[in-house]
């Protein structure tokens, strides 16, 4: 299944998705785990997530899960696992460019 | 206590507002609401301190509530609602990451924002083009006739008015959205806003009451400087010797007699139409009566342009004017109803650029009407009687040749 055909994901775009990997996941769920796993260098605003939340469900690499009250839950689907993982080859791919240009 | 300001930047100044806002809350002024659509910022005094005020755009599906309550969570505070265009939030903590703290998500948003406004501004102008369109179209022969017989003056200037308003406000509507896209390209490039313009007086009293106050100058200038339209009859001055209801009958011998003088009434038009200087008409009519054998009328409408090229247009508006009325007098209502309409249709005759009858029956008897273009000049007559137009159209040539 081929993933996201709308160029590179940015870095919140990459963190949020990566935070479907493990589990189901709400709003402050996702800004816990970004802040977290970059140890604080990237902060999600509430705006900047919800707008990728609702961008994501529009390209279907998340789906709604549940909805209690307030709280909404997601999951990641197959496409998104797919574009997850074509960001990180590319981003490996950067990597590798980078080292072997240093030598 | 409340300190009240105008918006001094455009709606579409994403990055001036909030700029505005900020340098506000520094000064002691935090954004209560926005009032007067949109116009008027109301402020509640206090201590100067920074507050950050942010724009969430308003995007298709945004759910209010939902919005409000997890952006609290997150430390921003709902203000007010901005045009159905935005959200404004508040947060007094410098700590707390940016309402959007990647651009890339903002454009996103703003994109989102852009196309449902492009979508409802295309909706709005296509409907507003049909609008006008049909407007003009019903309207444009009127709108001729008046610009030519200058009958009405001000009728030219108000009918140009609502189509010149509504392509000025389509404008205005595409510029802003196109601002709206110019921020959105902006962000995707993560480059930072730039405010946009300030004024430093109120909108409406630079630029909205400027406007009134020189349209209305300008329809006064029209109202004073037009020459009145006046209306006088005199059968003396007519352009030229008609032929007399007496001279029309004559054409069918022993109908009635010579001396015969029907109730004659019209008018000899006199405006600042350079184009169409000599406008008349007059009506000659007759219910039949122990006198008369049967009931007459006939209608002359003459008009001269400056012009073969304007008496042709001002041929076909009346023709076409005429032509509507023999329509309409086929409603039952009418006491003269018409019937047996055969439409004009054209005809030669030597020495007329063009000449068109049309023939009916109308209050039991024969009736018909030609238009004829010759030159400058443009003659519509109408009868209701015994006489032939075959008959009456020689007369009606003399008169004009003399």
């Amino acid at each position: 299944m081929a993933g996201r055909e709308k160029g590179p994901l940015t870095e919140p775009m990459y963190y949020v998705l990566m935070s479907f990997l493990g589990r189901e996941m709400c709003g402050t769920e996702i800004t816990e785990f970004v802040e977290r796993r970059t140890a604080g260098r990237v902060k999600l605003g509430p705006g900047t997530l919800y707008t990728l939340l609702a961008k994501f469900q529009d390209e279907g690499l998340i789906a709604e899960t549940s909805v209690d009250g307030r709280k909404r839950t997601y999951q990641i689907t197959e496409k998104g696992r797919e574009a997850f993982r074509e960001e990180l080859a590319r981003l490996r791919s950067c990597v590798n460019d980078g080292d072997e240009a240093l030598g | 206590m409340t300190v009240k300001k105008p918006m001094p930047c455009s709606l579409y100044d994403m990055e001036g507002i909030q700029n505005w806002l900020d340098e506000m809350a520094r000064q002691g002024l935090f954004l209560d609401r926005i009032a007067f659509h949109n116009d008027r910022f109301i402020f509640q005094t206090g201590e100067p301190r920074p507050v950050r005020y942010r724009l969430d755009p308003i995007v298709p599906g945004y759910d209010y509530g939902e919005r409000r309550e997890l952006y609290a969570q997150a430390g921003w505070e709902f203000v007010d609602t901005m045009v159905n265009l935005y959200c404004v939030y508040s947060c007094a903590d410098p700590d707390i990451p940016e309402l959007y703290s990647d651009p890339q998500s903002l454009a996103c948003a703003v994109g989102r924002l852009a196309k449902r406004r492009s979508l409802s501004v295309g909706l709005l102008l296509l409907v507003l083009a049909f609008a006008v369109g049909g407007f003009c179209f019903v309207g444009w022969d009127t709108f001729l006739r008046n610009l030519i017989l200058r009958e009405e003056p001000f009728f030219p200037l108000t009918f140009l008015a609502l189509p010149a308003l509504v392509v000025i406000g389509g404008v205005i509507e595409v510029v802003y959205v196109r601002r709206l896209w110019t921020v959105c390209r902006t962000l995707e490039q993560s480059l930072s806003l730039k405010s946009g313009r300030r004024w430093n007086r109120p909108r409406f009293l630079t630029v909205y009451i400027p406007i009134f106050i020189l349209g209305n100058l300008l329809i006064n200038y029209v109202a004073l400087y037009s020459p009145e339209t006046t209306y006088t009859y005199d059968p003396a001055a007519l352009a030229h010797p008609w032929p007399t209801a007496a001279q029309i009958e004559q054409t069918v011998p022993g109908q009635v007699p010579e001396d015969w003088t029907p109730c004659v009434d019209g008018y000899i038009r006199k405006n600042a139409s350079r184009r169409a200087p000599v406008q008349e008409f007059v009506s000659r009519r007759q219910t039949a009566g122990s006198d008369y054998p049967y009931s007459l009328s006939t209608t002359i409408r003459y008009v001269r342009a400056d012009s073969p090229k304007t008496a042709g247009r001002l041929y076909r508006l009346e023709r076409d004017e005429r032509a509507k009325r023999l329509e309409q007098w086929k409603g039952p209502t009418f006491a003269a109803r018409v019937t047996d309409l055969v439409p004009f249709s054209p005809r030669d005759w030597p020495g007329l650029d063009r000449l068109e009858v049309a023939q009916f029956r109308s209050g039991g008897q024969a009736g018909w009407t030609f238009a004829l273009l010759r030159g400058n000049d443009v003659l519509l007559v109408s009868y209701t009687g015994p006489a032939r137009w075959e008959g009456c159209l020689p007369l009606f040539l003399e008169a004009l040749d003399s």
